[in-house]
Formats: C-alpha cells, sequence, structure tokens
C-alpha cells in the first residue's frame, strides 16, 4: 500500500433497513409554528422509529439478510465483522458478537465493535480496509445503524424533529480491479460536550432523582443528563471545518478534483446542513444528494440509506464518489470509493 | 441598497422582525434568533455580501452590533 491509498478492498453491496413505524413530525406536541419552521430548515417531515424491544443490531442483522440473499452471497464467508454504534444491545460486549452468533459465523472470524455515532459508516469502511489490505481478512461485513429514538427526551424539540432510527450492512470484499481508496480524519475531543449522553457510563453512573432529572436549555428543549444532547451551533460549525478539511485532503491523496468527483454524500443530518456545506464546498447541488425526509437522521445509517434510497429513484453515476460524514466527540473523516460495481438493495422496511 | 440597508435586510427577513427591533438585538433574546436562526442569519449575509464567515466569527456573532464588529473583517463597513 503506497501513500496511504488502498487498493485491494472494494464494496461488494450495501442494504439498509427502516422500522415501519412513522412519525409524522407536523403532529407532534410543539408549537406549530416552530414545527413549520423546523422543517422548513430541516427537509425533513417524517421519521421512523423502532419499536421497543428492537434494537439497532435487529435492524444490522435483516439489512445483511436482505444482502446475502440479493447476492446470492454465502454467509460462511465472512471473516470479519466491524459493528459501529452508539447504542450496542448491551453495556458489554459489543454488538457485533450478536451478529457473529446469529449468523453462527467461524470462531476464526474477527470481530470488531466501534462506538462511533454519525462518522461511524466511513470510518467503519477504513476500518473494513484495514483488516482486508492487511489480508487478515476477505470478506467483511460492516454493519452500521443508530437508534437515537431511545435516548432522545420527548420534551427536545432539536433532537425530536430529526431524530429516526435505522441499520445497515455493508460487505467488504478483496477483489483484483486495483480500486484505490483513501480516508482521510479530523477529530476534536473539545467537542465532547457538544453531542454527548452524560450518563450511563462509568463516569456518571445512572441514578434515580440524579440523573434523570430534567433541564430546559436556552432554546426551550428538555433534557436529562440520560438523554442525547446537541448544542447545534457547535456541532454546526465543526461540521463545516472539518467537512471542508476532510474533503480536500483526501482529494489531493488521491490526486482527484472536485470536478472528478461523480457525487459528495454528506452524513445526512438535515437539509440545511448537506446544503451548507455543498456551498462552502462550491459545490454544484445535483451532486449532492438530501434523501432522509421520510426516514430522519439515523446518525451512520445515513449514508448507506441514502445510496439505496438514491438507487430506488434514478440509476446512480457512482464511478467516484467522495464520502464525508461528522458525528461526536467530535470526530470527522471523508473518503473517496468507487462505487461501479457495487450492489445496492432496496431499501426496505422491517418490524419484527 | 447600502451595506447597511443589506446588513438590516437580513436580520428583518430571516428573524421575521420589524427595523425597530434591531438595535442591541442579542442572541437567544428573542424565539427567532435560536441557533436554527442563527445559521439561517448568517447564511443570508453571507449571501448578501458574498463573504464566508470564520466558524469563530459565527460562534462570536452575539448580536446585532457585534455582528457589524465582525462582519468588518471581511471588508464590510456597515
Amino acid at each position: 500500500m503506497e501513500n496511504k491509498i488502498f487498493n485491494l478492498p472494494f464494496i461488494r453491496g450495501i442494504s439498509a433497513v427502516v422500522p415501519k413505524k412513522r412519525v409524522n413530525l407536523a403532529e407532534l406536541d410543539f408549537d406549530k409554528e416552530s414545527l413549520i419552521n423546523i422543517m422548513k430548515l430541516s427537509g425533513i417531515h417524517e421519521v421512523r422509529v423502532s419499536a421497543e424491544n428492537e434494537t439497532v443490531s435487529d435492524y444490522c442483522i435483516r439489512a445483511a439478510k436482505y444482502l446475502f440473499e440479493e447476492l446470492n452471497f454465502d454467509k460462511s464467508q465472512i471473516d470479519g465483522i466491524v459493528f459501529s454504534t452508539p447504542s450496542h444491545d448491551y453495556i458489554q460486549p459489543g454488538s457485533g458478537y450478536v451478529v457473529h452468533r446469529y449468523f453462527n459465523l467461524s470462531n476464526d472470524c474477527m470481530v470488531v465493535d466501534l462506538l462511533k455515532t454519525c462518522n461511524g459508516w466511513v470510518f467503519g469502511l477504513f476500518q473494513a480496509y484495514l483488516m482486508i489490505q492487511s489480508g487478515y481478512c476477505k470478506n467483511v461485513l460492516l454493519c452500521a445503524g443508530d437508534t437515537p429514538s431511545k435516548f432522545v427526551n420527548p420534551k427536545d424539540k432539536s433532537m425530536m424533529m430529526v431524530s429516526g432510527d435505522a441499520g445497515s450492512a455493508t460487505i467488504i470484499s478483496a477483489g483484483e480491479k486495483n480500486y484505490k481508496t483513501a480516508f482521510t480524519f479530523y477529530n476534536d475531543g473539545k467537542g465532547i460536550n457538544s453531542l454527548w449522553i452524560p450518563a450511563g457510563g462509568t463516569r456518571t453512573r445512572i441514578k434515580v432523582g440524579v440523573t434523570d432529572v430534567e433541564e430546559t436549555d436556552e432554546q426551550g428543549n428538555v433534557h436529562s443528563a440520560e438523554n442525547l444532547y446537541m448544542n447545534g451551533l457547535d456541532v454546526m460549525c465543526f461540521a463545516m471545518n472539518s467537512s471542508k478539511y476532510t474533503v480536500n485532503k483526501v482529494l489531493k491523496l488521491m490526486d482527484l478534483s472536485k470536478e472528478d468527483i461523480d457525487l459528495f454524500l454528506f452524513h445526512q443530518a438535515n437539509k440545511f446542513m448537506v446544503n451548507t456545506l455543498g456551498k462552502r464546498l462550491r459545490l454544484p447541488p445535483e451532486k449532492v444528494p438530501f434523501q432522509i425526509d421520510g426516514y430522519g437522521n439515523s446518525g451512520n445509517a445515513t449514508i448507506p440509506l441514502t445510496l439505496c434510497a438514491e438507487n430506488q429513484q434514478k440509476t446512480l453515476n457512482v464511478d467516484k464518489v467522495v464520502c464525508c460524514a461528522f458525528g461526536a466527540g467530535f470526530d470527522s473523516s471523508a473518503a473517496v470509493l468507487t462505487l461501479k460495481d457495487t450492489y445496492f438493495c432496496n431499501l426496505h422496511e422491517f418490524n419484527f | 441598497m447600502s451595506n447597511l440597508e443589506k446588513y438590516n435586510a437580513a436580520f428583518e427577513e430571516t428573524l421575521e422582525i420589524s427595523s425597530d427591533m434591531l438595535p442591541n438585538l442579542q442572541y437567544q433574546q428573542i424565539k427567532t434568533w435560536d441557533s436554527v436562526g442563527h445559521m439561517e442569519l448568517i447564511s443570508a449575509l453571507e449571501d448578501a455580501f458574498d463573504i464566508e464567515f470564520e466558524t469563530d466569527d459565527i460562534i462570536d456573532f452575539s448580536s446585532y452590533e457585534k455582528g457589524k464588529e465582525i462582519i468588518k473583517k471581511y471588508g464590510v463597513e456597515v
């Protein structure tokens, strides 16, 4: 591998699954004027919400099953799992082992669990690419998704109006086509408190009457230490800075210009953010899709979900794609991918 | 339109307020100038003056008056 450019792995197929349950955001219990303004800016009018007994591993496993069936792929060939989510089934072990158990995979199959939010699919790809380029794996199953609905306070308008649940599955394989791929990264630990769930880990254990006490912030959003909290302005500013850095850097690494790229896929936080990032990078709008109306911001599932949803509507031109995502930490990464031989499942919805 | 008129228009249109509310107006002082309104205001000012704010300035842009100081850094006198 030269100059940080991968040439062995390729993305064989991508699948995404959303819950059947839809929530019409116009019917939420907030003042109507606020609802209309937020929906106009976010571009999201409806989201999907998981049932009480469903977790992100349920959706990712279902997505993997569709992928195996539609590709006619023998699941026993999977020798690596990467599971990327901030909402693992258990405190330990990670949900990669839930997948391993479900599909009864080989004891030689490597399992990597990542605690990553919206950057998790891009970073998970990097992890899978490392496993394959090193020669340790030939076929890696990347599961990426989130169920933010389980952590959002119903009285937090800013989060309720964008969050949705979903899971995805991607198979990355060792190939012979010499597809070049590179990744770049940008991290800032100073952003910890701007997008987090403070309680439930070992720093602040759950305590009734303490961690469940609700507070109202300056924007009128209600949350406790057990809820997902986001400082929207901080996140927006980080996304703008980091995206410009990682996208320009990865293009330079690959000796490409923006004009060489067919599609720029940003983490689909909301329409305003995607449009702003496209504007900041001076990208033609037709190359910057926004697809999550009807689904919501499902964290690290939004990029695979967008690819599968776009595929249902038109033929994708995906010879060269830049993917760029950003999430809690703060963290951000970008990648140049070739997807022209990638199979995209149609987006599926599912309930157990 | 003068620079001041363009500056004021960005505030009035994105925050849906009248011109008499502008002097000393602070971020989060009114319902429409929340974080969502703030990003819309920034975007409107960028479009009006063909500039691109640094993110530190976006965060520091805490009032109508402070904004006038910040925008000077981008060659815009209001």
